[in-house]
């Protein structure tokens, strides 16, 4: 059943998505509302259809399952069974099965995944045997399977704590190695390292971390302490070792390096495990009796992997190839009788070195040779032995795989790939490729997207009905090539004034006759009238480009019923998922930057906010907890609010942290409403809570949600009510890539100020600048604000140092709020952002770059860097502020901006 | 060259079903997703075959053929299901299918398509 085009392929892999899209929500309706025929009816109808294709397509394991699941549904409409708690859970699997083996299907037209644990659960669910076999669905449930608590929808969130975890410890390790490691910014590594593990439930990640920590404290309080920080080292790496054991994950790499050169180190190891792959099938497959070809392969594939590893400086691999040479001289002079155990013993150690080549060469056939099973198992373990973590890099890959091993989708199709003979003859252009794909594709897994679970991909192709699908690119550069029209549009605006006034100038010097100006007026009528169609057009082509960026919040909000089912599942709580506005409309990249802080959010909700049934049925609330996302645009940006009506911020709690942290000073705390209290769980000290507690455990990491929704220019707030709930509001700018600005002259230099921070804008001499401690203040209406002059902190621009008139634009960023010095104001319009090269983003202060219409260049502010740069002098204002109105009310109401 | 009649709620299957139909010569004059739309299609329409599957929403094909038969006692109506529910098979029967198939049996239907002559 080969003979399907591309295009069939498609047409089928899209049809069962489209079904998927239909019915896992359906099925979340149908866990609540069992007995509702419609959506039994709908359900079964899905799995029908994606039974029908993929028999068509002669996917025999695809339709297996959607046999099985179509059964169990026909059961139920019956009215001869009822779906429990186990037949739901059974059927999420096969849900994510079904979506690992499309992204299967898509990548090999063929299924390569087994269903027959699932087929076998599904079974186990059918009759009266449910009790019993409830413990073996769990036993049988293959390695790797993901389990509802790993699903796709963890993958990013683990992500993005690999991603800290490991630059944390690269950090860590780099303040060893440079010789300047303290105390203090140790235990601030290793506190947020163990904050990371603890925040996946690592848990023994976190005590072993916790007690490196507990460690530091004594150990500086003694003596030796650089024979102790080796030592920390050295206890981290098998802190992480030991994780990697207990998840039976193999550390990706043999690097032969100690990490100098480790990048490069790895690439050669993959160019000569290629190498291997190419010639080295012989070694793999000892024939049962000698045999004059195969051992003369044996020589010359020996031979060429030797000067391979010769060159690649392996020298334990050069030995064991010598080895080889040595087994086969004999046999070839005939001293020694044939033993194929010799070879396999040879393989063998081979494969220890090279953990990789199991997996590359493993046969079918091979695994029914007896004992191979066991050594492969202690194979692998020992693989990871020889080599330990040594290097930054092995860290790395370590760490990657104890996040992966939430990811067994690549994980698992890696293998079952890998476990193929070989395809020596067919490994052109195809199978090489792909197969690397696959090896570095597991090891960066964040870089190489397409085998990022399923989820994600799934979610852009969301929603298709009659949609074309576009690559994102070719949007991107439509939208580049429309912002050169705008540009242009502005320029010959610009020539229509100056035609203008050179027009009225010949007329009113009568250089000429007026009805030899006629013409010339004519074509000006025109021409201004063109200009003016031109910009409305431009205009629409900008407003359209835009909107093809823009998906529903829908495709982001989609994800969560699934996901807060099984945290309720796994947390044993109880909760009412309502979603609305889901087609308000948001750009891609905003979507994408805001699916991690948003499921931070919600999983916080969820596991600290509401509580469990029993507690809130004594509270007098209803024991099913309610959760509500809603989206909706207001002006340029969209709100996007999560709320709970579960226990609510521990103020009491945020209090204490916030003083015994001293973040914030008693008398400040005192002088703060309620709004700006709960706030305070987005500043570090406080929201990072070590390990004694957190806020009702609220707090973990919530600056870390802060900071991802500040990145992409928005803000976020939470109020909260003591056992009435919590909300989280976020406002988020409708896109990153078109925003409205305010240009302002500083020197030469044009800069744009985005208007959403802008409050007011005001005219400064510079009488009205007063200096407190060195910092400059303006007083506005009895206010008290920092000066940021912009001309002072971007040197080169020109600016004069003490202009006798200058403008003010006061902008408002969360807490922060401050004066930005400028020499003029230009006006407010629309930008659309060009990022800078990356070594121009070194320097932070500007977001991006864009053109304006008279060609020039601007430079967009990224105000939150600005503000950083003088966070410290807006700080002591406060403080200021706050010494002097002692005793006054201060509580403004908060501003979102 | 017969003029066909496609109903069946999977853009796949209409699709494929569409592309055998065409190989043979034949014209796809419509095609609807489920028993209501696929009616109204066929008192618009008259095609000389209707190729049908069972399992859709709302009204499904059994209906769906009643009701066609009942404005035009005349109507060739083919089944593709993977149904093989006896009882669901003699239901279309008795509505006068010329017959019923698998949907993965793409050859048996090419074969009646090729000998399907006009009306």
């Amino acid at each position: 059943m080969k003979d399907f085009d591309q295009e069939m392929w498609q047409d089928f892999i899209v049809e069962v998505e489209e079904n998927l899209q239909e019915f896992e929500p359906n099925l979340l309706l149908l866990e609540q509302q069992p007995d509702d025929s419609s959506i039994l009816n709908d359900c079964f109808r899905n799995m029908h259809s994606i039974k029908g294709a993929a028999n068509y397509m002669g996917l025999s394991r695809i339709a297996a399952l959607a046999h099985a699941i179509e059964n169990l549904f026909d059961e139920a409409r019956q009215g001869s069974r009822r779906l429990d708690q186990q037949a739901f859970d059974a059927i999420f699997r096969c849900v994510d099965r079904f979506k690992e083996l499309l992204e299967d299907v898509a990548q090999n037209h063929e299924e390569t995944l087994d269903v027959e644990d699932l087929l076998e659960q599904l079974k186990n669910t059918v009759g009266g045997e449910t009790a019993l076999a409830a413990g073996a669905v769990f036993e049988q449930r293959p390695e790797g399977d993901p389990g509802p608590e790993e699903s796709d929808e963890d993958l990013e969130l683990l992500n993005i704590f690999a991603q800290e975890m490991r630059s944390l410890y690269g950090q860590l390790v780099k303040v060893i190695e440079d010789q300047d490691a303290d105390q203090g910014t140790l235990d601030i590594l290793l506190q947020d390292m163990e904050r990371v593990a603890n925040y996946i439930g690592k848990e023994k990640l976190r005590s072993a971390i916790s007690d490196i920590r507990q460690g530091l404290w004594e150990s500086f309080q003694g003596d030796g302490s650089d024979e102790f920080i080796r030592a920390m080292r050295s206890k981290l790496r098998d802190a992480l070792s030991k994780e990697i054991e207990l998840d039976d994950v193999v550390p990706d790499d043999y690097l032969g390096g100690t990490g100098v050169e480790a990048e490069e180190d790895k690439e050669l190891y993959h160019i000569f495990l290629d190498f291997f792959k190419e010639v080295g099938a012989p070694l793999a497959n000892p024939p049962a009796d000698m045999d004059e070809k195969w051992i003369s392969e044996c020589e010359e594939a020996v031979d060429k992997l030797k000067t391979s590893a010769n060159y690649m400086d392996y020298m334990d691999v050069v030995h064991l190839l010598e080895e080889w040479e040595e087994c086969i001289t004999e046999q070839l002079s005939g001293e020694s009788h044939f033993d194929r155990e010799v070879f396999i013993g040879l393989w063998e150690r081979l494969c220890d070195r090279l953990p990789h080549l199991k997996e590359m060469f493993e046969t079918p056939e091979m695994e029914h040779v007896d004992g191979l099973q066991d050594i492969d198992a202690s194979g692998q373990k020992e693989a990871d032995s020889p080599f330990g973590i040594e290097s930054l890099d092995d860290f790395d890959a370590a760490i990657d795989t104890i996040f992966e091993d939430g990811e067994p989708v690549a994980e698992q199709r890696h293998q079952d790939k890998a476990s193929q003979p070989a395809p020596i003859e067919g490994m052109g252009q195809d199978g090489l490729p792909l197969d690397k794909e696959n090896d570095f594709g597991k090891e960066f897994g964040k870089e190489l997207s397409p085998l990022k679970g399923f989820a994600g991909a799934s979610d852009t192709r969301g929603n298709q009905g009659q949609l074309v699908r576009v690559n994102l690119e070719k949007v991107e550069n439509l939208l580049e090539d429309v912002a050169e029209l705008v540009v242009l549009r502005s320029s010959m605006a610009q020539s229509t004034i100056l035609l203008k006034g050179l027009y009225s100038r010949w007329r009113d010097k009568r250089r000429m006759p007026v009805q030899e100006l006629r013409p010339l007026k004519n074509v000006l009528l025109d021409f201004t009238e063109s200009v003016a169609a031109l910009e409305r057009v431009v205009h629409q082509l900008q407003d359209g480009v835009m909107r093809m960026r823009m998906l529903p919040v829908s495709s982001l909000f989609n994800r969560y019923p699934r996901m807060v089912r099984d945290l309720c599942q796994k947390l044993g709580k109880e909760v009412e998922l309502k979603l609305t506005g889901m087609d308000t409309a948001l750009d891609k990249q905003v979507m994408e930057q805001l699916a991690d802080p948003l499921q931070h959010i919600i999983r916080n909700a969820i596991d600290h906010g509401i509580e469990p049934p029993d507690q809130r049925n004594t509270k007098g609330k209803p024991s099913k907890g309610q959760l509500s996302i809603s989206a909706s645009q207001e002006g340029n940006f969209v709100i996007i609010s999560v709320s709970d009506d579960g226990r609510g911020l521990d103020r009491d709690l945020i209090v204490k942290k916030a003083i015994s942290s001293g973040v914030i000073s008693p008398d400040a705390l005192r002088q703060m409403n309620e709004e700006q209290i709960w706030n305070l769980v987005f500043i570090p000290g406080i929201s990072t809570a070590g390990s004694v507690s957190d806020i009702s455990g609220r707090g973990v990491g919530l600056d870390v949600v802060k900071k991802n929704i500040e990145k992409i220019g928005g803000t976020v707030v939470v109020q909260s009510r003591k056992d009435k709930g919590t909300r989280f509001m976020l406002r988020i700018p409708l896109t990153l890539a078109i925003i409205k600005g305010l240009t302002v002259k500083v020197g030469r230099q044009s800069m744009v100020v985005p208007i959403s921070a802008v409050y007011e804008t005001f005219r400064l001499t510079s009488r009205d600048v007063s200096s407190v401690e060195g910092y400059e203040m303006i007083s506005k209406r009895q206010e008290t604000l920092p000066l940021i002059r912009l001309g002072r902190i971007f040197r080169g621009t020109g600016a004069p140092a003490e202009p006798e008139k200058f403008f003010a634009v006061r902008v408002r960023l969360g807490e922060l709020d401050a004066c930005l010095g400028v020499d003029a104001l230009i006006g407010q319009q629309e930008v659309v952002i060009k990022p800078l090269s990356d070594y121009l983003m070194d320097q932070p202060g500007f977001a991006g770059a864009t053109i304006l219409g008279d060609g020039s260049i601007a430079l967009i502010l990224d105000l939150p860097a600005v503000l950083e740069k003088s966070k410290g002098f807006i700080r002591k204002r406060q403080q200021l502020l706050e010494q002097a109105a002692l005793g006054l009310d201060l509580s403004e109401p908060p501003v979102f901006h | 060259m017969a003029t066909v009649l496609i109903i069946d709620d999977s853009s796949f299957m209409r699709k494929r079903i569409g592309n055998i139909v065409r190989q043979a010569g034949h014209d796809v004059i419509g095609t609807a997703r489920d028993g209501a739309e696929g009616f109204d299609l066929y008192k618009k329409l008259r095609p000389d075959l209707v190729i049908m599957d069972v399992t859709m929403r709302g009204v499904d094909g059994i209906q769906a053929a009643g009701m066609i038969r009942e404005v035009d006692p005349e109507a060739r109506i083919l089944f593709m299901s993977l149904i093989t529910d006896p009882e669901v098979i003699s239901m279309a029967n008795e509505l006068g299918a010329i017959d019923f198939l698998g949907k993965d049996d793409s050859e048996r239907l090419s074969h009646i398509m090729d000998g399907l002559g006009k009306r």
